[in-house]
């Protein structure tokens, strides 16, 4: 079988996908296509999926694992699948330019529709666990967060699962949206830049190739109270930490932490006390004109 | 800083402590913010807490360690002592440090 290969553009970070098995796309996040990138250039992280016979004793195991982690080993890191017992499904090399992982071949004839699920999500955890790994090497991460643009600017919204960040995603246009579940954010020669992701969740969803200005996190408390307040430098990093996607292996998250404590001595964040469902652009113009922005209709 | 429920725990003021692995930590305006992969908890350690965090390297004692912070906190020497030490217990309840055998 010829290799299928094909390049996303994600964060600013050039993914190359090869796979000996045939076409994965029935494996990669629905929305992966719309990062397609085409033409020539450089992989900054190139992934390939190879035939899971290839390396494993005995025939396949099916269902994949639900449960992943990774761990130190040598030369990189091992993407396992924790069950009974560990299952390695794939390795991240050193510097996580390069990765690969076993896989069935996606025209496998599934006995059940849940075999087939797991193995989507097990290849889509490990995607996402190789685009975190290189977008730290990078200057940048995910965040468990809603992104929305505003007037030319990038605004991040985090919190726990339940703080608003779908409902709040709902009063921008569709277009300003990036995502309410899972956004990128990398440092560039100017700030930090804010990035849609494979992953928008179930608002947004829009490309934003090039990324938009970050202009101030909010950290989401849903409650009567309205307010907006500014965190300290360590109280933001805390709160980060705490709402940040877990890569459950001390050097990475080492790594995590590196990336928040640039974030926040960068971009201002702010502690945001709202009422579900409320308007949050006035926190957002309020949030501007502390930072020196000032009427943002006198802006250019 | 964070008393701990046992002040004792085995600790005295000679012990000491190291930072375990598997705690990922940065320090931001003096102010420490440790990740405990393992139990996955964040917490956010005030300026005399990072101050002692940043100080478990398991040489000093933590005598030695609140001696040290009497010239960096406006604090009492056996506050800082007893502080110390109920915040090193509460350390290593929570599994973020151990105790250092001298052989």
């Amino acid at each position: 079988m010829s290799n299928w290969n094909n390049a996303y553009l994600i964060a600013g970070i050039r993914i190359e996908i090869t796979s000996s098995v045939g076409d994965p796309t029935a494996y990669l996040p629905r929305d992966m296509p719309d990062f397609t990138m085409g033409g020539p250039g450089t992989a900054d992280l190139a992934i390939l999926f190879h035939d899971q016979g290839d390396e494993q004793a005995g025939p396949p195991r099916y269902p994949f694992p639900s449960h992943f982690k990774m761990e130190s080993c040598r030369e990189g890191l091992s993407f396992d699948g924790m069950e009974e017992d560990k299952m390695r499904l794939g390795f991240i090399h050193t510097g996580c330019a390069e990765a690969k992982m076993g896989l069935p071949p996606p025209d496998t004839p599934w006995r059940t529709a849940e075999e087939e699920e797991a193995v989507r999500e097990a290849a889509q955890a490990f995607v996402r666990a190789c685009l975190q790994c290189r977008l730290m090497e990078m200057g940048g991460t995910l965040m468990h967060a809603a992104g929305v643009t505003w007037e030319g600017d990038g605004f991040v919204f985090t919190g726990h699962t339940r703080a608003g960040k779908t409902t709040l995603s709902r009063g921008f246009p569709t277009a300003a949206v990036l995502g309410d579940d899972l956004v990128a954010v990398r440092e560039q020669r100017e700030g930090f830049a804010l990035y849609g992701t494979p992953w928008p969740g179930r608002e947004g969803g829009t490309v934003s190739y090039g990324g938009a200005p970050l202009r101030a996190v909010f950290n989401l408390h849903p409650g009567s109270e309205s307010g907006l307040h500014r965190q300290s430098s360590a109280q933001a990093l805390a709160e980060l930490a705490t709402n940040a996607p877990r890569m459950g292996y001390g050097g990475e998250e080492s790594k995590l932490l590196v990336v928040f404590s640039s974030l926040v001595q960068a971009v201002p964040i702010y502690r945001l006390n709202m009422r579900l469902g409320d308007d949050v652009t006035p926190y957002l113009r309020q949030s501007s004109a502390e930072e020196g922005g000032g009427d943002r209709e006198d802006r250019p | 800083m964070d008393k701990g429920t046992d002040a004792d725990r085995g600790l005295g003021h000679s012990s000491r402590l190291r930072r375990v692995e598997g705690i990922a930590w940065r320090e931001i305006d003096g102010e420490a913010v440790l990740v405990n992969v393992r139990s996955d908890e964040v917490m956010h350690l005030n300026p005399a807490a990072s101050f002692l965090w940043s100080s478990l390297d398991g040489q000093a004692t933590l005598e030695e360690i609140a001696r040290s912070m009497t010239g960096e906190f406006d604090v009492e020497a056996d506050t800082a002592l007893a502080d110390s030490v109920a915040f090193a217990a509460s350390l290593v309840e929570q599994g973020a440090a151990e105790v250092v055998e001298l052989e």
